[in-house]
């Protein structure tokens, strides 16, 4: 350790730049993308009823946009500055480094080629299908090798709190996304998950509630770690905390999933798993943002002069209210008034456009000066962005908890005589028309405010010169590994490899003990005998309603409470789900559940309702389907689709696949038919024919939730039925 | 319903029982570590984000 030669050498600024400018870009991109949907609540006919730009195909892609375009390009524009000045030495390889970027783009841009085409898996945040998905892991991998690398080569030799927090990122993010992505294609562009019904929902939210924990607040705390001390000018308030922070953090996390999934099918332990760990978090989440917020003691003359402080400081406050928050979500009589409710989108939106928004603009302001060596163009216009961005994230987030809690104290209202007292559905939207109205203003104000900033941004580094490779000199470490005399956590720190396995063991526990019981419970699950595979048109069907997102508004899932059962029917059991690939529960009701509408209303009933919901349902803010009409549903696929879902379990007779569109037609044919003897042949001159999509829709919509009654057999009116009944067997036979 | 699953597979519910102790104990250790090390032992590392301070210190609200 007594070499005393400096070795000079160069941060790559211009990675950081492009990260930067993607991660601006595409931000206002999925901001104007989330407005627009806002609007289409208040105006259903707003921009028409254009299939690629309906609400059910727009949602998916405001949420992955601000997600992984946003939030993800922000993650590695952050790091990408930050690991290099801790470890003091550039980026492993600049060519990964851009292979990295221009792959996440191309992955970005595959998103919006398929998302409002109808091309999703239906799971939250993870709707890019299957080969999107490879490319994700193969990208995710290599900005892994390039960071692990980067570690290795490193002249410091201390690891700083925040890149225990990058390697963590990379860790987890890794495993979720592998295994909650395993799937079984049957086109170049359809899969189907190896897992169904309660198994996929719980694969599902134990990625999705991580994905919000690894990809939305274990980077960001890296990052508040590093640039508050940067932007405060002294060392974190306490380097001890960061360590009990940062691996109760990882360890609590991964448990929480379940959480999202209260009252529902899911097993009774692993909601109460669930609970118990998201009520821990609390500790771990505050001991952070206390520890971002305390470092400022002394400096908070500073926050009212300068824009990144200021962001910093909302955002580590949002932190705060929304890692409150989750825990009491959790709390299974808090959640069984907030689950399915406006009130959970404010609290994402809290955390999104406040603290990852915040950190991010923070960031951006920090950096921007320093790589274009001037000053920042206008503090002033950064600080009007800053109060548009913060009174845009109240205006949104306050009429959300109001409009949620309303409706959903409307859905529980019952009347002296023990009669729901808002039997229609729709009563409950039109009350909290007003709160939507207000939230869309809040969205607008948030938006210029943004764009603001990239005016602000923009001539910033107009008036700057681009220093694309930034000197700095350290002296190499002659042994990273010597050092034998320090404690065990010293040691730790120093050893980047040993560090990264530890971290994947900690978040390992928590995810195997989660996920191994449930992937036995495929076979564990009661089977109820009377329920049956989807028929050929009934498949069909359900691949439109997920290609149409109606899971983004419509739940599957009826909780036990009375004020469900009287409104939606029997409560919904888990062996109800068992062919169900992927599961459609939902996590939204912006409509009413659908669980039990197989049978509820006659074939004619949703040919009028999807070609115009308000000559059913006056007032429905439902999007109009009218392209369910004139579109070819996809027959041809269909054998391809039977055969992947064997292979994921589903019990189809061997060559059924032969069979199956001859099954179709005749289902297709007696639904048409059925439609013509009641006068419904054409709907305002378009003539219903069998193999148009509203025909399969009408299939799926009517077989959801019968089976259980036992009253009729689906199968029992089809070509094949008697060489089929053999097959169909309950699982657990065998 | 779900006691059907509960019994269905063997000891589950000592599964998290044992994790969470591993836990408790990595905390517990973790905690008395730090403070039997003292503050003093993180100072440099907690000094690590602002050794390059002076390479270019600007701040923002200087304009």
């Amino acid at each position: 350790m007594s070499s005393s030669t400096l070795e000079t050498f160069h941060y790559d600024n211009d990675i950081v730049r492009k990260f930067g400018v993607a991660s601006l870009a595409w931000g206002l991109i999925g901001f104007i993308v989330g407005l627009t949907i806002a609007l289409k609540l208040i105006w259903p006919d707003f921009l028409g009823f254009i299939p690629e730009l309906s609400y059910g195909r727009l949602r998916p892609l405001h949420t992955n946009a601000v997600i992984f375009a946003f939030a993800g390009n922000a993650i590695f524009y952050g790091v990408y500055y930050s690991l290099p000045r801790l470890t003091k030495t550039p980026m492993w390889s600049q060519k990964l480094s851009q292979i990295h970027f221009w792959g996440w783009q191309a992955i970005i841009v595959s998103a919006v080629l398929t998302l409002p085409f109808g091309i999703n898996t239906s799971k939250e945040y993870a709707e890019l299908e299957w080969p999107i998905d490879i490319a994700i892991t193969l990208i995710w991998v290599i900005f892994g090798i390039n960071m692990i690398m980067t570690i290795m080569k490193r002249r410091e030799k201390h690891l700083y709190v925040a890149i225990w927090f990058y390697i963590a990122t990379f860790v987890t993010v890794a495993v979720l996304h592998v295994v909650n992505s395993f799937e079984v294609p049957a086109t170049l562009l359809k899969s189907y998950p190896i897992y169904a019904g309660v198994q996929d929902a719980l694969v599902q939210w134990w990625y999705g509630h991580n994905a919000v924990a690894f990809f939305l607040t274990t980077p960001f705390l890296g990052i508040m770690y590093y640039f508050i001390p940067k932007a405060a000018n002294r060392p974190i308030f306490s380097y001890r905390l960061s360590i009990v922070h940062f691996w109760s953090l990882i360890f609590i996390y991964i448990w929480a999933g379940p959480h999202h999934l209260l009252y529902t099918s899911l097993p009774g332990w692993a909601q109460a798993l669930g609970t118990v760990f998201s009520l821990m978090l609390i500790a771990p989440s505050w001991g952070g943002m206390l520890n971002g917020l305390l470092t400022l003691r002394g400096a908070w003359d500073r926050v009212r002069e300068d824009p990144v402080l200021k962001f910093l400081v909302v955002g580590v406050t949002a932190y705060g209210m929304v890692t409150f928050e989750g825990p009491m979500l959790s709390i299974a009589n808090v959640n069984a008034i907030a689950h399915y409710s406006d009130y959970i989108i404010g609290h994402v939106h809290n955390g999104a456009l406040l603290w990852n928004g915040g950190l991010t603009f923070a960031m951006l302001y920090y950096i921007t000066p320093r790589i274009y060596k001037t000053k920042l163009y206008s503090v002033k216009l950064a600080n009007i962005h800053f109060w548009f961005a913060t009174m845009g994230a109240i205006f949104y987030v306050i009429p959300m908890y109001w409009g949620g809690i309303t409706q959903s104290l409307m859905w529980k209202e019952f009347t002296a005589e023990g009669l729901l007292q808002y039997p229609n559905f729709l009563e409950t939207v039109t009350q909290i028309m007003p709160m939507y109205g207000l939230r869309a203003i809040g969205g607008t104000l948030f938006i210029i405010g943004a764009t603001f900033g990239a005016y602000n941004l923009w001539k910033t580094a107009r008036q700057g010169s681009f220093v694309a490779e930034e000197v700095d000199e350290a002296q190499a470490i002659i042994d990273p590994a010597a050092g034998t005399n320090e404690k065990w956590h010293r040691r730790l720190e120093g050893r980047p490899l040993q560090f990264t396995a530890l971290t994947l063991v900690v978040i390992l526990i928590g995810g195997v003990i989660e996920y191994v019981p449930t992937a036995l419970v495929d076979s564990n699950v009661p089977t109820i005998a009377s329920v049956k595979p989807y028929t050929p048109l009934e498949i069909e069907g359900r691949d439109i309603y997920i290609a149409e997102g109606c899971n983004n508004c419509h739940s599957q899932m009826i909780r036990p409470f009375r004020s469900e059962t009287e409104r939606y029917g029997e409560y919904s059991k888990a062996g109800e789900f068992v062919y169900d690939h992927p599961f459609l529960w939902g996590s939204k009701r912006t409509g009413p559940d659908l669980h039990r509408i197989g049978g509820k209303y006659p074939d004619s009933w949703h040919v009028r309702h999807m070609y115009d919901p308000t000559s059913t349902s006056p007032g429905s803010i439902m999007p109009a389907y009218p392209w369910m009409f004139t579109q070819k549903a996809d027959i041809e696929s269909i054998p391809n689709r039977i055969s992947a879902l064997r292979t994921v379990g589903v019990p189809y007779v061997a060559d059924y696949e032969e069979l199956a569109i001859r099954d179709y037609n005749a289902q297709a044919n007696s639904i048409v038919n059925g439609l013509k003897n009641n006068g419904f042949g054409e709907i305002e001159g378009i003539e219903i024919t069998s193999d148009s999509k509203i025909v399969a829709m009408i299939a799926y919509l009517q077989r959801m939730g019968i089976d259980i009654k036992g009253e009729k057999n689906p199968w029992e009116d089809l070509p094949s039925n008697e060489r089929l009944q053999a097959n169909f067997k309950p699982q657990v036979e065998d | 319903m779900y006691k059907n699953v509960l019994r269905a597979i063997e000891d589950i519910g000592i599964y998290p029982s044992i994790s969470l102790i591993i836990f408790f104990v990595f905390f517990v250790g973790l905690v008395i570590y730090l403070i039997v090390k003292g503050k003093k032992h993180w100072e440099d590392a907690a000094n690590l984000p602002l050794e390059d301070d002076d390479n270019m210190n600007i701040k923002n609200s200087e304009q």
